[in-house]
């Protein structure tokens, strides 16, 4: 033992000695000796840190992103004097009307098929889960259907062209087959058959065909395709039975329009009109 | 670390760790207690050290298990017997009465404030260098120096007749 370093003399005190049950050496056979050190028992340490921070990572990123999906909503509008179609997700379509929009959640698509909409809109369905249309007069539910929505202002109306929809609104339901459509009158849904599909449907081609429709109804559709505005529209409670493709001119179907209702349908500014009644 | 490490660790360290529980607590079952608990500690984390200067941790990891352990020492069972003397080494001169000196020895030991009582058991009962007792207990080296000045002081008066 080398003579240790030091400034007091401590030797003039007798040296204390601790006598122990158990050697160093002992002990270690008693407690340490048996211990596994294995390679896995580190790895499961480490690994035990890792996944947890990997689970709640991957938890936390979860929430997040269904809390995206649910509220991220993608909205096609379409505007006055125009036609358009939208695809969906499942590549369902949608054409829509002049003055229409769509609203659906693009993400939250494959664990629910929702659109809102208002306006006019043809829906052509994918076969699949539940596909719901909502607009503020009601609800319309699909399987695998073709069908046209109508929803403007007050109006709901339906027209089923192929498969089966079932139309809710104020508490009423009802399923409609296909040549079959349901519109809403003073808040009952009144169900009837489609007599013709180019009155329902053919603005998709750019045909419109009205019978025994109010004037201000078919006036309100041409200034929808046309951008158009037409004052006094209620001028007499006249209906129009006929039709007209918006391919042609303004012009040319305002002639169309007014010569067999009797009324002229004169210009007073760009793009405004008002009517005035011929005899 | 491996095993083998540890063991290392273990051989060099394990009796002045036990002992330095020892000094504070002048309780063998405690000291051996607090000893074998650190050592398990350090083997369950050992993964975890990897710049550490272990030693002093080893002395600071036994300080908080001992505090933990024995918030109150029973006074009368402590300081009796606590270390038994090997005179061979000492200067004092041979017609001492051993029995008697023993007594006021571990008398003086036992009414010692704790921080010199430390500083000198380490260096008189392990034969630690000052630096070295520094380095173990995270101390300045004039810090120990002063520590031993005063034990030896305190000695001195207890022990002078």
């Amino acid at each position: 033992m080398t003579t240790p370093n030091k400034i007091y003399n401590e030797s003039e005190f007798p040296k204390p000695q601790i006598k122990w049950k158990l050697s160093k050496d002992e002990v270690w056979n008693q407690c340490f000796e048996s211990l596994p050190e294995t390679e896995k028992v580190h790895k499961k340490i480490k690994l035990n840190k890792f996944w947890k921070v990997a689970m709640v990572a991957s938890v936390a990123v979860l929430i997040g992103f269904t809390f995206f999906a649910n509220l991220y909503t993608t909205k096609v509008v379409c505007p006055i004097a125009d036609k358009m179609v939208a695809q969906l997700p499942d590549g369902s379509t949608v054409n829509l009307n002049a003055d229409s929009y769509i609203e659906f959640k693009p993400y939250w698509w494959f664990v629910e098929r929702e659109v809102k909409m208002n306006g006019e809109a043809f829906f052509k369905v994918k076969k699949g889960a539940k596909f719901q249309v909502q607009t503020p007069q009601g609800t319309v539910e699909v399987l695998g259907t073709s069908f046209n929505v109508w929803a403007r202002k007050k109006n709901f109306k339906v027209a089923c062209i192929t498969g089966k929809v079932r139309v809710n609104s104020h508490k009423q339901t009802l399923v409609l087959h296909p040549k079959q459509t349901v519109s809403l009158k003073a808040k009952k849904l009144k169900r009837s058959s489609i007599k013709n599909e180019n009155a329902s449907i053919g603005w998709i081609k750019n045909k419109f065909e009205f019978t025994n429709k109010p004037l201000k109804h078919v006036l309100e559709e041409i200034e929808r395709q046309y951008g158009v505005k037409i004052n006094n529209k209620s001028i007499g409670r006249k209906f129009y039975s006929g039709n007209f493709s918006s391919t042609l001119a303004l012009d040319s179907v305002l002639k169309l329009i007014s010569t067999p209702m009797e009324i002229k349908i004169v210009k007073s500014e760009k793009k405004s009109y008002y009517i005035v009644k011929k005899k | 670390m491996t095993k083998q490490e540890f063991k290392i660790i273990f051989d060099q360290y394990f009796d002045s760790i036990r002992n330095f529980v020892y000094y504070k607590s002048s309780d063998k079952e405690l000291a051996s207690d607090v000893a074998q608990e650190v050592f398990m500690k350090i083997w369950e984390n050992r993964n975890h050290y990897h710049n550490t200067n272990i030693k002093s941790l080893l002395y600071k990891m036994a300080n908080e298990n001992f505090i933990s352990k024995y918030r109150k020492i029973k006074s009368e069972q402590k300081y009796q017997n606590q270390y038994e003397f090997d005179y061979s080494h000492s200067t004092t001169e041979q017609d001492v009465n051993y029995k008697e000196l023993e007594k006021k020895y571990q008398l003086a030991l036992s009414e010692m404030n704790p921080n010199n009582s430390e500083v000198f058991l380490m260096s008189r009962v392990e034969d630690l260098k000052y630096a070295e007792i520094a380095d173990r207990l995270q101390l300045s080296i004039k810090a120990v120096e002063k520590r031993m000045k005063n034990a030896l002081e305190f000695l001195r008066t207890k022990l002078k007749d």
